[in-house]
């Protein structure tokens, strides 16, 4: 498992305050998010990702690369106006698949998802890109409103507000949620959803 | 947004999702067990809303749960907690619509009542916990923990609704 290996560096970055301000509230809900993903993940492989649920829940591996995706497009498209993380290490070229919303149900319980790649290439390098921003990021900025404009169909309808600070708290809860699901869909299958 | 808006905004935009889940869930659909080890979603429910009374009165606040002050405890027998394994959160019934009738009312009011006296000082004060990794947190992390938490179980009880061909958000 090399889901953890990189994240000292971040963890101390994000925590170099002392004093709860917005920042800091907004950094510890990130980085509590993104260890909530690593533990539920941890032991997660191809075959446990790819069995389809009953009825219409989705499979583990869409919730996984759905969670991913959305932090990549939030973070970079929506508040950097810049290239995803997924699409500068070529997976967009190599999959097809452009980081966004799931198109529909049919599409979450039928793509294939390389679980293994995700761990391997994306994982690491989007949440160590996420918190270096974060690391990076002076206090006001939290306050200023992104253009959503012409960023996507659904942005409207999901996003909290257009601040950067909304759009971090719309993409934690978010994730939240997915990681949820697939606690609950490992337990569909007989194993411990989280590791506590 | 200040420190404290920032996490009222986050705590009051978790319930929204739990209310939005939970909208159209019976008893039957909240009793229906999934295969495996999965928690039956009444149970999902139930500890999101005890953990809210734990962490914010418990916790926060220092006081009884609303669950024991307007008398569940000792109607139901049960004492908000971690659940104490897969069989008891499994088989243990749960009356859906005297969480929505009768908890959930006054759990939100006092949360909601809680968080309008918080100032951007108490988030950084220490909390006691019997529950160890909590025990000396700040207050704000406290609060965030308590609405990750409670997004997860939220996305528990969506793909368990999923599971019985339901759709899980509203969106």
């Amino acid at each position: 498992m090399r889901l953890k290996k990189g994240r000292k560096v971040l963890r101390a970055t994000a925590f170099s305050s002392t004093q709860m301000d917005s920042l800091y509230v907004i950094k510890t809900l990130i980085v509590r998010m993104h260890e909530s993903f690593l533990d539920v993940m941890e032991n997660v492989d191809q075959d446990v990702a790819d069995w389809l649920p009953p009825g219409e829940a989705h499979p583990i591996q869409i919730s996984a690369a759905h969670i991913l995706w959305v932090e990549d497009a939030f973070v970079n498209a929506v508040i950097r106006e810049s290239t995803t993380v997924w699409a500068d290490l070529g997976l967009q070229e190599k999959t097809g698949i452009r980081p966004g919303s799931i198109p529909n149900l049919e599409w979450a319980r039928t793509t294939n998802i390389d679980i293994e790649e995700l761990k391997r290439l994306y994982v690491n390098e989007l949440f160590d890109n996420t918190e270096s921003y974060l690391g990076n990021l002076e206090p006001k900025e939290l306050n200023r409103e992104i253009d959503i404009e012409g960023k996507g169909r659904l942005l409207k309808r999901v996003l909290i507000g257009t601040r950067i600070s909304d759009i971090f708290l719309t993409l934690a809860i978010h994730s939240a949620n997915h990681i949820g699901e697939i606690a609950s869909q490992k337990g569909t299958q007989g194993l411990q959803g989280y590791s506590f | 947004m200040d420190n404290v808006e920032i996490v009222k905004t986050l705590v009051h935009h978790v319930r929204q999702s739990f209310l939005d889940v939970m909208e159209n869930v019976d008893q039957d659909v909240a009793d229906w067990l999934p295969p495996g080890e999965a928690h039956p979603i009444r149970m999902s429910n139930l500890h999101c809303l005890w953990a809210e009374d734990r962490f914010i009165n418990v916790f926060l606040q220092e006081d009884p749960t609303i669950w024991s002050v307007i008398g569940l405890e000792e109607k139901t027998g049960l004492i908000p907690g971690r659940l104490p394994s897969a069989e008891w959160a499994r088989s243990t019934p749960i009356d859906i619509n005297q969480l929505r009738e009768v908890y959930m009312p006054a759990l939100f009011e006092g949360t909601d009542k809680y968080l309008d006296t918080l100032k951007a000082d108490d988030l950084d004060k220490p909390v006691k916990s019997d529950v160890t990794n909590l025990n000396g947190l700040k207050a704000g992390e406290i609060l965030i923990r308590f609405a990750l938490h409670n997004a997860n179980h939220v996305g528990e009880i969506a793909s368990q609704k999923g599971t019985q061909g339901l759709k899980g958000y509203s969106f």
